[in-house]
């Protein structure tokens, strides 16, 4: 019996502000726990930027200027307080600062995130639906031995196989260089083709798989028979009835993806000379840019900590059942 | 359609379902008839797989195409729906046929609310608008003695406890007025207090439609004052058909005779042991030679286990057996069920003499 | 019923034992050194000399794959065997105990978990350099965690059955109900798993090799051939297939593997 007092509104608000203020802590902890990490690690931040004749007073020096003398505790607070207020610190080897920085780099790699992602699902979700529906199929055998193989296959090696076929052999697409979103998007997204799909390519095969035994299971449900002898055609059934189970089993896959979304998209970045957070990273790792590497790995965890909270509360949208369960 | 016809609402012929499976053809259903007339309930009497199951599902054409082989007709208002196209079928179902199935707790889409669940098949089928739609499934949920129908009507099916949904299930049975009613199992999975309500509840609005209703069930005791005629059905076959009263008074074959001895009798003195029928029912796939229940019955003899026994003619009207040693006498059918009957009782040990 | 492994499984197999023979002999093998450079001219074709070729800088192809897959096959295995030493024994723990030890490595957990991988990876190698023993070392601390859940939710089920608790109501010691009841039926569940992971770490090793930030050039790795081999489409337009070949056969046949080990334990398919 249902509960009387709250509506399932009144439990989902609920639900949304526990998880949120559950996050003020995990923030807190996990931008204190990479801090730890990059300066109490052996490898110190200053002899990275020294060089290989630096001398002692100098390494003394730059260890005063970048605060490193103080007890951590202290440099924590003080560099949370900066961060709050937008200031990351400047990088080493631009004049840009690492606010700057990020701002200019992640909407590259977030565009090509999303599109490779929209891609994915373009091509994953009718795969899925055509093999669910006659299960071990020549068509079902072969899509998924194909998705099976396509798991098996790095980003790398799928990027550089489209280079040569289409930018190399064929010049269909240019194989590097990106136009900016704002300057021209039909060569915005001309510079993206290769990218995206290279990047998609990988999801297709989780989503495929993924999806394809979620739906073989959702058919075989006895809600599924009663929905037929309800006289519904098979299309309304896989769009309303079998499909809407499946997207929370989706939404909790793509975020569990996104970990290795953002190492493909990394490398898809060094590929084709994209200039993302990526390509930042790889840079800022050999130029030792000390500050600028923090700077990511604070804002890509913060930013992977909200997608899966994001996530989550998808999650108890779409599924009715789940608000209760946890909250 | 119109409804100018003669003959009975349901009329199987003959129907066979037979799989085909990597060990063999399993022959689930196996030359199978029976009628139903308009207002009127047949039980379908047997244990697990026995067939009773893929027998409701045939009826409906509600079977995958793939591996399985259809045999026979299925008359429904007079139309042959073996020979009807997936759409013409869809036509039919949630529309004239409503069905309502075994668990409640997985029969209705756990994300979708109660009300859309009504609603699509009224809109589907009665091409009518939302507003319209929600009324109707709001006083179908009252005619289904729904608490607080209007609240329920937005509200998912996890929120309901497991006697409220199947209410929602024969709701949405009923929502666009069917001809035919099957109910598979509607109450195994409820609790016994409520088992009764909605069986009670079935009935009623069966009677109040005049609707045909094929109910399904492997507890002889829930069928016996609600339907009009019962076939008890072995190992995909009906071994034994006929009105209700008839049966418990005067059943012949010996697979009904163990299932009557098999139900509870809440008026024998306390540890006496229940009777249980030995043995399992058998392996649909490559059935042996001779009556299929002959390797668990007491009274099989050479014949019963080399020649399959046809459904034969009892002495009174309607009533088809399969047996080469029938019951001769009668076994006493529990108390409960003699005096909702009202069949005159007979003394015990008559039918200690006839065996 | 027992399913059968089938010959995928097999072929899988043998091309496991001839990578990991070709890597233990790759000194004992008539192979020109992988490092050497101009052992031949520049961009060979296929020949019965240099049986793969040779790369712009006049090394022997064949050679450089072979001994790249001592990287692999290292960090692949090494990285997995660090991570289930980590997170399995403290899985075990965690969900044998319950309670406060439960909560203690869990969280510890869910602060690895909230990192995406590769950054995390890439911030331990940065400070701590590109070593072949730092790089397997991060990528097991990076999969411990997942391992740690895996194997403490496995436990848990484990530990809540009846002979679980009948040997702790006969008083053995917990040592022994672990070793004896807990560990063999928690291995079972994590053979199929195991194979994935050394996967998944091939694979993330490749694309660090990738990236550059791998064990440093001049050593060969798989990873790092490809990345040379995509710097030279124009000249020498099949040079990056090899180690991807060899790359994509491994870890199809560490998949397969796990894939048919899976079946046939009965454990169920999940998105690892």
């Amino acid at each position: 019996m249902g509960c009387k007092s709250e509506t399932q509104g009144e439990r989902l608000k609920k639900y949304i502000l526990t998880r949120l203020a559950a996050l003020i802590p995990i923030l807190l902890i996990v931008s204190f726990f990479t801090f730890l990490l990059l300066n109490l690690l052996p490898g110190n931040p200053v002899d990275a930027i020294c060089n290989v004749g630096c001398t002692a007073a100098g390494h003394a020096q730059l260890t005063r200027e970048l605060g490193l003398n103080k007890p951590i505790l202290t440099r924590y607070v003080l560099y949370l307080k900066h961060a709050l207020e937008g200031n990351l610190g400047n990088s080493y080897t631009t004049d840009q600062t690492v606010g700057q920085a990020l701002a200019q780099r992640l909407p590259i790699t977030l565009e090509l995130m999303f599109l490779s992602q929209v891609f994915a699902l373009i091509v994953a979700v009718p795969l899925a639906i055509f093999s669910s529906l006659r299960p071990d199929s020549r068509f079902d055998r072969l899509s998924s031995s194909f998705s099976f193989g396509l798991l098996s296959l790095p980003t790398f090696v799928i990027g550089t196989f489209l280079v040569l076929a289409f930018a190399v052999k064929i010049h269909l697409f240019p194989a590097t260089g990106y136009v900016n979103l704002t300057a021209n998007l039909g060569e915005n997204l001309k510079s993206l083709v290769l990218p995206v799909i290279t990047l998609g390519i990988g999801s297709i095969a989780v989503y495929h798989r993924v999806l394809r035994s979620d739906l073989i299971a959702t058919l075989q449900e006895d809600h599924i028979t009663m929905a037929k002898a309800k006289g519904l055609s098979t299309r309304y059934i896989m769009l309303r009835h079998a499909l809407r189970p499946s997207t929370i089993t989706f939404v909790t896959l793509a975020a569990l993806n996104v970990g290795s979304l953002i190492t493909g998209a990394f490398v898809v970045e060094v590929i084709f000379q994209l200039p993302g957070i990526g390509l930042l990273t790889i840079t800022s790792i050999e130029q030792s840019d000390y500050l600028v590497v923090q700077g990511i790995v604070l804002v890509t965890t913060v930013g992977f900590v909200l997608i899966n909270l994001l996530a989550d509360i998808l999650t108890a949208v779409i599924d009715p059942r789940i608000r209760r369960a946890r909250v | 359609m119109t409804d100018v016809r003669n003959g009975p609402l349901l009329d199987v012929k003959s129907l066979r379902t037979y799989f085909q499976t990597s060990r063999g053809t399993v022959r689930a259903v196996d030359d199978v008839s029976f009628t139903l007339e308009s207002g009127s309930t047949i039980g379908i009497v047997g244990e697990s797989g026995s067939g009773k199951t893929v027998l409701s599902r045939s009826v409906m054409r509600m079977l995958p195409k793939a591996g399985v082989i259809h045999d026979g007709a299925v008359l429904f208002e007079g139309n042959d729906i073996t020979q009807y196209s997936n759409e013409q079928l869809r036509g039919i179902w949630g529309a004239k046929i409503g069905l309502v199935s075994q668990d409640p707790m997985t029969s209705l889409n756990p994300v979708v609310k109660i009300g859309r669940q009504i609603t699509e098949s009224i809109r589907h089928h009665l091409s009518i608008d939302k507003a319209q739609a929600k009324e109707m499934a709001i006083s179908i949920l009252k005619s289904v003695s729904m608490p607080e129908p209007e609240r329920r009507f937005s509200a998912y099916p996890h929120e309901l406890s497991g006697g409220l949904r199947q209410r929602v299930t024969i709701a949405i049975a009923l929502a666009c007025g069917p001809k035919l009613l099957i109910a598979d199992e509607p109450t195994t999975a409820l609790d016994v207090t409520v088992q009764a309500q909605i069986l009670d509840l079935l009935s009623k609005l069966q009677r109040e439609r005049n609707m045909g209703m094929i109910l399904i069930t492997h507890d002889l005791g829930v069928v016996a004052d609600r339907c009009d005629e019962i076939a008890v059905m072995y190992a995909g076959k009906i071994v034994e058909k006929a009105p209700t009263k008839v049966l418990f008074s005067n059943m012949k074959m010996r697979y009904t005779q163990a299932l009557i001895e098999s139900i509870p009798r809440l008026s024998a003195p306390s540890h006496v042991p229940l009777r249980s029928i030995e043995g399992r029912p058998p392996d649909l796939v490559g059935t042996p030679a001779g009556c299929r229940f002959a390797p668990r019955c007491h009274f099989a003899d050479e014949r019963c286990r080399t020649q399959e026994p046809p459904l034969m003619r009892a002495e009174s009207e309607n009533h088809l057996f399969a047996c080469w040693n029938p019951v001769g006498g009668m076994v006493p059918p529990p108390k409960e069920v003699i005096s909702r009957l009202g069949i005159t009782p007979i003394r015990e040990d008559s039918i200690l003499r006839s065996n | 019923m027992k399913t059968k492994l089938g010959i995928s499984f097999w072929l899988s197999l043998g091309w496991m034992v001839l990578v990991i023979l070709a890597a233990l002999l790759a000194n004992v093998l008539p192979l020109p050194n992988p490092n050497a450079s101009l052992v031949a001219a520049p961009n060979l074709g296929p020949s019965i000399h240099h049986l793969l070729g040779t790369d712009p800088n006049g090394r022997d192809v064949l050679s450089r794959v072979i001994f790249g897959s001592r990287v692999s096959l290292v960090v692949g295995f090494g990285s997995i065997a660090l991570g289930l030493l980590l997170g399995g024994v403290t899985g075990i723990l965690a969900g044998y105990y319950g309670k406060s030890v439960d909560f203690l490595f869990n969280s510890l957990a869910m602060i690895f978990l909230a990192y995406p991988p590769l950054i995390l990876v890439l911030a331990l190698v940065t400070f701590k350099g590109h070593s072949l023993w730092v790089i397997t070392i991060a990528i097991g601390i990076v999969g411990s965690p997942l391992i740690f859940r895996i194997v403490r939710s496995a436990t848990q089920s484990v530990a809540q059955r009846e002979y679980v608790a009948a040997s702790r109501a006969i008083g053995a010691p917990t040592w022994r109900v672990l070793a004896k009841e807990v560990f063999p039926n928690v291995a079972m569940t994590l053979v199929a798993f195991i194979f994935i992971a050394v996967g998944v770490a091939i694979l993330a090793e490749a694309a660090l090799s990738f990236l550059g930030q791998s064990v440093a050039a001049p050593t060969a790795t798989w990873g790092n051939m490809i990345n040379d081999g995509t710097n030279d489409l124009a000249q020498n337009p099949i040079l990056w297939l090899w180690p991807s070949l060899a790359l994509f056969f491994t870890i199809l046949s560490i998949n397969i593997i796990a894939d048919r080990l899976r079946v046939r334990f009965g454990v169920r398919d999940s998105f690892i």
